[in-house]
């Protein structure tokens, strides 16, 4: 029972933290630099004073336990970790118990703010909200040892095609613009859900207000960046996978511009709702050059995230960091007016004399596992 | 003729392999080494899968570096243990990498029935054993007109069948073709009764005769 104890804590749990640290380091430093103490009590008193308002933490500590099983799957998909298939021939009660304490050492950070939130509503006799609390986070973690219990007993099965699925690799050969949406769809679904939702809202956002209020196309501009800049983990993920869980197409004698039509197939093809929306909601708030520009100016962001990741080998933590200073440089230049052109013009040189530069010369880091 | 010219490959600061000078004629060579001796380090910078510092060109005028396209028409690669997306057919592969390497279809059909993966072209890759992995890899490798072809032990996971077939294969490209071929294999490559060119080992960080 130890043995199994250290070595879930040893490839989960430490991994988990230790790949995440840019994260808590973030959250951490958001929570401490932007709120006082006094300011902590004031939102916690409000979460716990309704039921509704108490989904607001309930949301944010699910999409945190989708974190946790994403990790924890991706790590069982991993070669070297195999071996960790072993752990599902142990009695039941004591995988449950091995699977749930590393669930919930994952789970640390819900369950220390859950308390902080307990010992809120105690102070003000919330009994209800005391009972919920406590309920959501034992719920989650069943939720995270459940899915990991499921993740270890069906490792490896054999892959069975439905009849539809047959039929459609048998009539259909998939051309190669169309290999990375399939694979971020079933390599990291929540990811490729959560940007389109999050990219999408913004947009629709930014369209609700200009129904009610008069702006130029600054705005709109401002959303494109955020909304394109969401895009980021699928450029990440879009960069791995034409350089490394593929990487024979490094081999292919492909010329620059036919790699380079692909790439905008692709991104086209990721992007379509964030386009579908620029088109169908604003039409009538800003001009047809706007409305193209942005598209374009947006479409450009993530070609420069794609020609910076053969400069730098960095992980998707990273580049965070540098897609936040991109953005504000970009915000600033579109509220000084420059045209939309200019920047998705300014943007696609820089993405493509990257790419071009170093594409030959780029090199994954060793350590990067194949999938 | 394949020229390897003050040849290196480093990773970060660590230097993996060294080689000052080489020169391949048209052949099959067997390339010998231990475990982690830098044969796969050799044959992913051949086929430009690894950055590498110096000059590797072929007949001198097609060089790695300065025509990376023209090169890569001529040099073409398997793995030795191939992976593939998972939701891919091998047909998908074979179109897809068949065009790029300039096979028409008539050839990209003819090296899969040759193989025997077209009796699972329509299979993802995920349902595949490791052993139609394997011949899917090794048909990709003879696609085009290729004038290297590097094997990286080709013999694991692969069936008498599909030994005696790829044996066939390599004698031809290199009879009728004038191909250049590296092979790494820790099983004796003296019995498959292929005519050798030369032996290299790779030890102490760089290719020795023999």
């Amino acid at each position: 029972m130890k043995a199994v104890a250290t070595i879930l804590n040893k490839v989960l749990v430490k991994e988990f933290y230790l790949t995440n640290a840019t994260f808590f380091l973030v959250v951490v430093g958001l929570a401490g630099g932007f709120m006082r103490a006094i300011d902590h009590i004031i939102l916690a008193e409000l979460l716990v004073s309704s039921p509704l308002l108490l989904l607001i933490p309930i949301g944010v500590w699910t999409a945190y336990s989708f974190k946790v099983t994403r990790f924890n799957r991706a790590m069982l998909r991993r070669g070297e970790n195999e071996f960790l298939y072993y752990v599902s021939t142990l009695p039941k009660n004591v995988q449950w118990v091995a699977l749930a304490r590393a669930s919930a050492l994952q789970l640390a950070p819900v369950f220390l703010y859950a308390s902080f939130l307990i010992a809120t509503a105690a102070k003000h006799s919330l009994y209800f909200t005391l009972l919920l609390i406590p309920l959501a986070c034992v719920v989650l973690l069943c939720l995270a040892a459940a899915d990991l219990f499921v993740a270890l007993l069906k490792g490896h099965r054999e892959q069975k095609l439905s009849a539809l699925a047959r039929w459609i690799h048998v009539r259909f050969t998939k051309p190669y613009p169309l290999f990375f949406p399939e694979w971020i769809v079933r390599r990291s679904p929540w990811m490729a859900i959560g940007t389109k939702l999050a990219g999408g809202l913004l947009l629709f956002g930014v369209a609700q207000v200009y129904k009610t209020d008069t702006y130029d196309a600054r705005l709109l501009g401002m959303g494109v960046v955020f909304a394109f800049a969401a895009n980021v983990n699928m450029i990440w993920e879009m960069h791995r996978f034409d350089n490394h869980h593929f990487d024979i197409n490094r081999n292919l004698p492909i010329p620059f511009v036919r790699r380079f039509l692909y790439f905008m197939i692709t991104l086209a093809i990721v992007t379509l709702p964030e386009a579908g929306l620029l088109v169908s909601h604003f039409t009538t708030a800003v001009s047809w050059v706007d409305l193209v520009g942005a598209l374009l100016f947006g479409w450009s962001i993530a070609l420069f995230l794609y020609g910076w990741l053969f400069r730098h080998t960095y992980g998707p933590d990273q580049l965070h960091s540098i897609v936040f200073f991109t953005c504000i440089l970009l915000v600033v230049l579109i509220l000084f007016k420059i045209p939309f052109l200019i920047l998705a013009f300014v943007n696609t040189a820089g993405g493509l004399y990257l790419w071009r530069k170093y594409f030959y010369t780029f090199e994954i880091p060793m350590n990067e596992e194949k999938a | 003729m394949l020229t390897l010219q003050n040849f290196s490959k480093h990773y970060g600061d660590a230097l993996a392999l060294t080689i000052p000078s080489l020169q391949l004629d048209p052949g099959i060579y067997w390339i010998k080494g231990e475990n982690g001796s830098g044969k796969t380090t050799l044959f992913r910078s051949l086929t430009g899968l690894l950055p590498c510092e110096g000059r590797v060109t072929f007949n001198d005028n097609i060089s790695l570096k300065d025509t990376p396209l023209a090169y890569r028409r001529l040099v073409n690669y398997s793995e030795a243990e191939p992976l593939y997306p998972d939701f891919l057919t091998p047909k998908e592969l074979v179109r897809f990498i068949g065009q790029a390497k300039g096979a028409t279809r008539e050839q990209q059909d003819q090296l899969s029935a040759r193989f025997g993966i077209d009796q699972f072209f329509d299979k993802p890759c995920g349902a595949c054993s490791s052993g139609m992995l394997k011949k899917v890899s090794l048909t990709l490798a003879f696609m085009g007109a290729p004038k290297v072809i590097i094997l990286d032990e080709p013999l694991i996971t692969l069936d008498e069948a599909a030994r005696r077939i790829l044996f066939t294969l390599i004698q031809d490209y290199n009879e009728k073709q004038d191909v250049i071929f590296l092979l790494s294999s820790h099983q004796l490559l003296e019995d498959a009764q292929l005519l050798l060119k030369g032996i290299f080992t790779i030890r102490d960080k760089t290719i020795h005769p023999g």
